[in-house]
């Protein structure tokens, strides 16, 4: 996704993206990312989840206008269900 | 073909939304696999990935996507493509009016590119002058 965005940004367009993984972001280092503590294949919210599903993106769009500088930024939304994003990031689970 | 995340030295360029909001037109790019049925699905099976990308109508009723990805358990998406490719919220926030528009296409991606050369000196270069000619003042995107 990072390289997506830099490829995107060199070519003059307004980016924002999501990151799950500050680590990576912090290597590829795109212009704007907002960091959503979700596991992955839910980057925006659970099944049927429909007011996080929105969050998320509410959350992209108001990023994309007040985030006047680069770099990754906080969203506070994180994953409280359950261990998978845990489980994901320690290889335990998909 | 392990990842070999290349380092940059520095951040890549920002560009302002230079306009207010409301007034912008907004593209959405994922790296979800979503194509449609009739589309040659992404390569799953390459060592090196698929840095190749499909494009869809920005109407396209999610039921009639399909995905193919071997980075992340594609059965929680396809119960729910909101989860990861949030078209029919994108679309209620525009009829609200947070923003003017949506751009004619959805652009996707794989996001298992293990060989990254095609992808950022072909395909996703090719990806961003589809979308300035289609007038976009700002790209969403999104990972799985």
């Amino acid at each position: 996704m990072g390289l997506l965005q830099r490829a995107f940004d060199e070519a003059g367009l307004c980016t924002l993206s999501i990151t799950q993984v500050m680590e990576i972001t912090a290597v590829i280092k795109p212009s704007r990312a907002l960091y959503v503590g979700h596991p992955f294949g839910l980057t925006f919210g659970a099944i049927g989840d429909r007011a996080t599903q929105r969050r998320v993106l509410e959350a992209m769009l108001n990023a994309a206008v007040t985030l006047g500088h680069r770099g990754i930024h906080d969203s506070g939304i994180e994953w409280e269900r359950d261990d998978l994003r845990y489980r994901q990031l320690r290889k335990q689970g998909r | 073909m392990p990842f070999d995340w290349h380092p940059f030295d520095r951040l890549s360029p920002y560009n302002p939304l230079h306009i207010p909001l409301a007034d912008a037109r907004v593209a959405f790019v994922t790296t979800a696999g979503a194509h449609l049925p009739d589309q040659l699905p992404f390569d799953t099976k390459a060592p090196a990935g698929d840095p190749s990308w499909r494009a869809f109508p920005i109407e396209t009723p999610l039921v009639d996507l399909v995905l193919s990805h071997v980075g992340y358990d594609t059965r929680r998406a396809a119960a729910d493509k909101n989860v990861v490719l949030p078209l029919e919220h994108l679309r209620a926030l525009q009829e609200e009016g947070q923003f003017r528009s949506l751009s004619s296409e959805v652009y996707s991606f794989m996001g298992y590119v293990a060989d990254t050369d095609r992808l950022l000196l072909h395909e996703a270069p090719a990806v961003a002058q589809r979308l300035l000619a289609d007038h976009v003042d700002l790209v969403l995107l999104a990972p799985t």
